[in-house]
């Protein structure tokens, strides 16, 4: 058995580690150390290894292989993946360094680096539709997560259970249906039939427009921290996973009519998440509906692929995981500092006055994600508004809609912020200066960072482009 | 295996599907499901090997074994010589079944024609039976039990037709890595709501 492969570092590995962990486990500090550690190398070296593979150290040469041969089939992680792999154990590294100050499960290390490892096996199996029982694996291991500690399973994670497994034959049988495909004519039924099923299978998995009602539910019952990890890595891997779908199979990416359904969908899926993030009520659910609308937009920019969409896609990657941590974050961070706020408009009132910078990063966090000029995901954004409204003029509107719909959501949650109740002043409301300097200074570095990704993309976010490396067949190189 | 004892042997598949779709009695259902892993395993043994078959077989029944001891060491589990009356949720959940059943036997043999040439009659209906019975149960109940019931019968199901249509080896390691894990999952949402109660 070769060790010396890139599957054997960057999933084997880390499986070891969180192996390890699970024994350390009840000493928390120690094993988030470990987990942050190792997440960090892990994507150091990802970031770091030469593409071809071959490096000398000390004198020595080294030379890895790209594929591990398990039971008859094969993990293959190529050069051109590195990039891929060291952003979700970048995500995956953030997520960890921070937990520590949060209630979060105590096992968060330990499955967060379990989870990380598997999202790259799934980009790494071969044949890749296998990948389908890897995601089910994820599902069903991120559950012990996202059940609220004391608590009784919540409806809402039953039906994420539901909905990710019912994807699973969809993915499963579409990769056999197709199996020699390439030789059927364009019009084939087969090809109907097979982009029928992945279709499906990818819109239970990502939860798109209307398929979303278990979301807000599970973002209710869940840690803020634990529900933004999960459906980053999800999102982040399987938009990936699609691409590698379009890559693979010619006969679905030419199909008629595919990519304008995509951006069909991406844009409905958009709407209904700017509507209904309008009319929350409910911070904690917030965040579902943020993730719906990243769906949304993402779904748009696959659909708009051969406008530029591609690269609005890479160039989203690390603004959307800045995003979702500053938010989850920054609510952790209230939900600990004042427990007695669950998360609705009326506890919330006034909390400007005893957390100005906490309040002021919910707001940035969220004016990141709308796109706003000089933010993070502004170069992204305005690629797809300009690309979306260019192909045609019924999506301008409905795009209009959905940004309308969180900017007054925006406006609602700072009228909240900064009006206190005038009836009945809660007195925990009252006593500012409880933010400590490091908690500042976090918060500071990370809105500093997303204005840093707006300003200059060119040396933040082009290195992302990297990302799509690997579709040589979807994005053939100039 | 004649085809008289394959068609009683499916027969006796679904209506374990069936038991574990109406009746609300944890011991019974856990012993349906057992009962419906050997079954599978029987009509199985026409597309894999007994070695392979019986893989499925061990899986579903520490599958089965794990959820009754966590139920037994709940205290909740009751005995399986309990009757009590039929409810009118059983009866419609009954006629549900029955309808379920009927759509199966009825939409085999058109998709055996037009998708799954491969597979035999006997097979699809098992394994369409399998997936909606599995199918309405996870949408008409939120109980952990059976949902995770549902979500097994719903998996074996498929894996019984995907059986008939691929093998690798890699696959089946994930297929049992997958039905294991379920029933964990399973067991921790039966505690979890075993220890909400009792607070």
């Amino acid at each position: 058995m070769n060790l010396m492969t890139t599957p054997a570092v960057w999933i084997f590995l880390p499986v070891l580690l969180s192996l390890l962990l699970v024994l350390v486990h009840r000493l928390h500090k120690l094993s988030i150390w470990i987990a942050c550690v190792g997440s960090l190398l892990l994507a150091v070296a990802a970031f770091v290894f030469p593409q071809d593979l071959e490096f000398t150290l000390f004198g020595q040469q080294f030379l890895f292989d790209d594929t591990f041969l398990i039971l008859n089939r094969a993990l293959s992680l190529t050069g051109s993946q590195l990039k891929t792999i060291a952003t979700l154990y970048l995500f995956s590294f953030l997520w960890n360094i921070a937990g520590i100050r949060f209630s979060v499960s105590r096992w968060f290390p330990t499955i967060s680096l379990a989870i990380t490892a598997l999202w790259v096996s799934t980009l790494a199996v071969e044949p890749f539709l296998y990948a389908a029982l890897i995601v089910e694996l994820i599902v069903l291991i991120s559950i012990i997560l996202l059940t609220p500690r004391g608590e009784q399973a919540g409806s809402g994670v039953m039906r994420y259970l539901v909905s990710q497994t019912i994807a699973l034959p969809f993915i499963l049988l579409s990769g056999w249906m197709v199996t020699g495909i390439e030789t059927a004519p364009s019009a084939s039924t087969l090809i109907l039939r097979g982009a029928v099923l992945i279709l499906i299978g990818f819109s239970l998995w990502l939860a798109i427009f209307p398929l979303h009602t278990w979301l807000p539910m599970l973002a209710e019952k869940s840690h803020p921290w634990v529900f933004s990890f999960v459906f980053l890595m999800q999102q982040s891997s399987l938009w990936l996973f699609l691409l590698k779908f379009l890559d693979q199979f010619a006969w679905l990416r030419n199909l008629n009519g595919l990519f304008p359904a995509m951006q069909w969908a991406g844009v409905l899926t958009l709407l209904a998440g700017g509507v209904l993030a309008s009319l929350q009520n409910k911070v904690s659910r917030i965040l579902a509906y943020l993730v719906l609308i990243e769906t949304g937009y993402s779904l748009l920019a696959i659909g708009l692929i051969s406008q530029g969409g591609g690269e609005a896609l890479a160039l989203s990657f690390l603004p959307r995981a800045l995003a979702y941590w500053q938010w989850a974050y920054t609510l952790s961070s209230i939900q600990q500092f004042a427990p007695e706020i669950d998360g609705s408009f009326p506890s919330l009132r006034g909390l400007f006055n005893r957390l100005p910078f906490h309040s002021m990063s919910l707001i940035l966090s969220l004016l990141s994600l709308l796109g706003l000029p000089a933010l993070g995901l502004f170069p992204a954004r305005r690629m797809l508004w300009t690309s979306g409204a260019g192909l045609t003029f019924h999506y301008t509107p409905l795009l209009g809609l959905a940004v309308a719909g969180m900017a007054l959501f925006i406006l609602r949650l700072m009228h909240t912020l900064l009006t206190a109740d005038p009836e009945s002043p809660s007195p925990s409301l009252s006593a500012p200066g409880e933010e400590s300097f490091w908690q500042i200074f976090v918060l500071s570095v990370f809105t500093l960072l997303s204005l840093l990704m707006g300003i200059l993309p060119h040396i933040f976010l082009n290195p992302f482009l990297g990302l799509l490396e690997p579709f040589i067949h979807l994005l053939p190189p100039n | 295996m004649s085809e008289t004892l394959r068609t009683i042997l499916a027969a006796f598949l679904l209506l374990t599907a069936a038991i574990n779709l109406v009746r609300r009695q944890w011991a019974l259902n856990i012993f349906a499901l057992g009962f419906q892993y050997i079954c599978i395993f029987l009509l199985i043994l026409e597309v894999r090997s007994p070695l392979l078959a019986g893989i499925k077989l061990i899986v579903g029944l520490m599958v089965s074994l794990m959820l009754y001891l966590t139920l037994s060491s709940s205290g909740l589990i009751e005995s399986l010589l309990v009757r009590g009356r039929l409810s009118s949720g059983e009866v419609f959940r009954g006629t549900i079944a029955l309808l379920l059943a009927l759509i199966s036997f009825l939409a085999a043999p058109a998709l055996q024609q037009s998708v799954f040439p491969q597979s035999s009659q006997l097979l699809l209906t098992a394994s369409l039976g399998l997936i909606l019975f599995g199918l309405f149960q996870m949408g008409t109940i939120n109980e952990p039990l059976y949902l995770v019931i549902g979500l097994l019968t719903f998996l074996s199901g498929f894996e019984l037709l995907y059986a008939s249509l691929e093998f690798s080896r890699l696959l089946e390691a994930l297929f049992t890595a997958v039905n294991l894990s379920l029933a964990l999952i399973g067991s921790y949402f039966i505690v979890k709501d075993v220890e909400s109660r009792s607070e």
